[in-house]
């Protein structure tokens, strides 16, 4: 009885790990081939000569090419500007939701407030709405305001969606902290402001930097309005660049190493984010949506 | 300090008023103005934007073959992408939520697509299931099951294959809330099924689906609510093709806009979409604050 439940369990997890890493192993896989390797049908399951050539080409270096000898130029992808600009825009707005979604966090998940559920039912309905309702709009009104084509743009994009869901993540957080330290410290003469500052973000500051992260990562995986706001401008971010060599019909070897480096980050922040997620009571699944 | 005048009610609200502000300008004000874009026939290629009334709507549902069309994909993505990402959610709390050696390692493994964008899992899968350079085709073939390199995105399968994309993405998020919500079930209540000679599927029944009834009901709606507004993972994928095989609603929308430039259209078929997914995100609403 126990062995057979332990062979279900060996099982399961391989079929796991298996489920979940090919379709990740295939994409590193063809990033460490050659052109012709890479185009070879049926596909080899390991590069024959692997290489590190496709990831200096996307960054714009040359590279020595061994079975044909030669030199091969840079790929003429903006890999490298897209990932400072995905940076620029994804620091910003984590810093600007920690900004606006903390206080508005505390109010909602401590204090009374009139309307409170109306709130609440907005705050949940911009989650709910399409990004394409929200995009067609925006891309009218930001070409009338000159907002396509600069960071800017793509900034405020992200902020509505990140301030909403945060403020509803901290909500709960902060309704789950003991209400007695505020209490007392406002006995001894903090003003609500200082012992907000003082005591009760302080408390807060594993949820308030867990959001920042979640924030980071949001804005560094849209998609949508990177393209349509920053595609083909000077301020386009990571995802559009890599995006756009799909539309250019791009040497699949050269994606294949872009697109990896793209991993790189969700990767780390996955592996930040893992032993804090058990610890996060998770009350409701939207506290963990980056979608 | 000027905060000492106010009421709570008054501190409250000026903290507010920021997310208030946001709500208002980037989400109520751009929806009232995609409504008035749907009544209009703006279209950035013909330079057009006069107000025509309702006659996008009428045209959409009485003229337009490919909205039904839509419909019946958006449909069929929805409730498969539905079923299997919940399913896989399930399955995977259920695996996690056992005692085994290496589980924190498989945890972040699993947790891993969780943190791709959209437009990476595209991607991956695009990579994965190519008919050439392929990973499926390829083994079929290499492992002689198949005689020729197989494409997967045909006009008949690939919505299906695109559902499998998506719940690779998203079941990890089903499947970390469901197992947050089975570590709470009581020790005692496994011992006393032990004692019983309860076998996997009555302890199943018996002991973990009553505790999970309410989880995975709302992991259910909210599965579905992402997979009615999904649009990139189209894009990227499929392109809403072959032919118009994958051509949800919100990708519809997309192309109108952005790749016809008939803006007006467009916001008409997103304005159907919104009103889909408010009714899912209501329910959803009710289900989470009545679980409160």
């Amino acid at each position: 009885m126990v062995n057979k439940k332990k062979i279900v369990i060996i099982i399961g997890c391989f079929l796991l790990i298996l489920w979940t890493l090919t379709p990740i192993y295939w994409l590193f896989n063809i990033s460490f081939m050659y052109h012709a390797e890479a185009y070879t049908s049926p596909a080899h399951f390991f590069p024959e000569k692997p290489t590190l050539s496709n990831y200096l080409r996307s960054l714009g270096f040359s590279a020595y090419n061994e079975l044909s000898g030669q030199v091969e130029g840079p790929a003429g992808y903006p890999v490298k500007e897209g990932l400072i600009n995905s940076a620029i825009v994804a620091i910003a707005v984590a810093i600007i939701t920690v900004i606006i979604a903390s206080p508005a966090g505390y109010v909602m998940g401590r204090l009374r407030l009139p309307h409170k559920n109306l709130l609440l039912l907005l705050l949940l309905g911009s989650r709910t709405l399409p990004p394409v309702a929200v995009l067609i709009p925006f891309y009218v009104i930001g070409l009338k305001l000159g907002l396509v084509g600069n960071i800017f743009g793509l900034i405020i994009m992200h902020l509505s969606i990140t301030i909403p869901l945060m403020t509803w993540i901290l909500m709960g957080f902060f309704a789950s902290l003991p209400i007695e330290v505020e209490r007392a410290s406002r006995i001894d003469g903090c003003n609500r402001l200082q012992s907000l500052l003082y005591v009760v973000f302080p408390m807060a500051l594993p949820g308030i930097a867990a959001i920042g992260l979640l924030s980071f990562l949001i804005s560094y995986n849209e998609f949508l309005f990177a393209w349509i706001f920053t595609q083909g401008t000077p301020a386009v971010t990571l995802q559009p660049v890599l995006a756009s060599m799909w539309f250019m019909i791009g040497e699949l070897n050269i994606m294949a190493a872009a697109n990896v480096m793209g991993l790189i980050v969700p990767i780390i922040i996955c592996i930040l984010f893992q032993k804090y997620i058990m610890k996060l009571r998770i009350v409701d699944p939207v506290s963990i949506v980056i979608r | 300090m000027f905060t000492k005048r106010l009421t709570d009610t008054q501190f409250g609200l000026l903290l507010l008023l920021p997310l208030i502000f946001l709500l208002f300008f980037l989400n109520g004000y751009p929806l009232v103005y995609s409504f008035w874009l749907s009544l209009t026939n703006y279209d950035i290629s013909r330079g057009t934007s006069d107000f025509i009334g309702f006659l996008n709507y009428y045209n959409l549902f009485f003229n337009d073959p490919y909205f039904l069309n839509s419909l019946r994909v958006t449909l069929h993505f929805a409730i498969e992408a539905t079923i299997i990402s919940t399913l896989l959610g399930l399955g995977i709390a259920l695996l996690l939520n056992e005692n085994f050696r290496g589980r924190g390692l498989i945890r972040t493994l699993v947790l891993l697509p969780w943190a791709f964008s959209t437009y990476a899992v595209a991607t991956l899968f695009r990579y994965f299931l190519a008919q050439n350079v392929g990973f499926l085709s390829s083994l079929l073939y290499s492992l002689g099951l198949t005689k020729e390199m197989i494409n997967f995105l045909t006009v008949e399968h690939a919505i299906d294959f695109v559902a499998l994309a998506f719940a690779w993405n998203i079941a990890p998020l089903g499947a970390f809330f469901l197992l947050a919500n089975l570590q709470v079930i009581p020790e005692d209540l496994f011992r006393q099924a032990k004692i019983d000679r309860a076998n996997v599927f009555q302890r199943f029944r018996y002991i973990i689906l009553p505790f999970l009834k309410h989880p995975l009901i709302v992991i259910l709606i909210l599965n579905n609510l992402f997979s009615v507004t999904e649009a990139t993972l189209i894009l990227i994928l499929t392109g809403g093709g072959p032919g118009v095989s994958t051509q949800v609603l919100s990708y519809w929308a997309f192309a109108q806009s952005f790749i016809n430039y008939s803006f007006g259209y467009g916001a008409a078929i997103s304005w159907v979409l919104v009103l889909i997914a408010t009714i899912i995100g209501l329910i959803y609403f009710f289900i989470v604050t009545k679980l409160k």
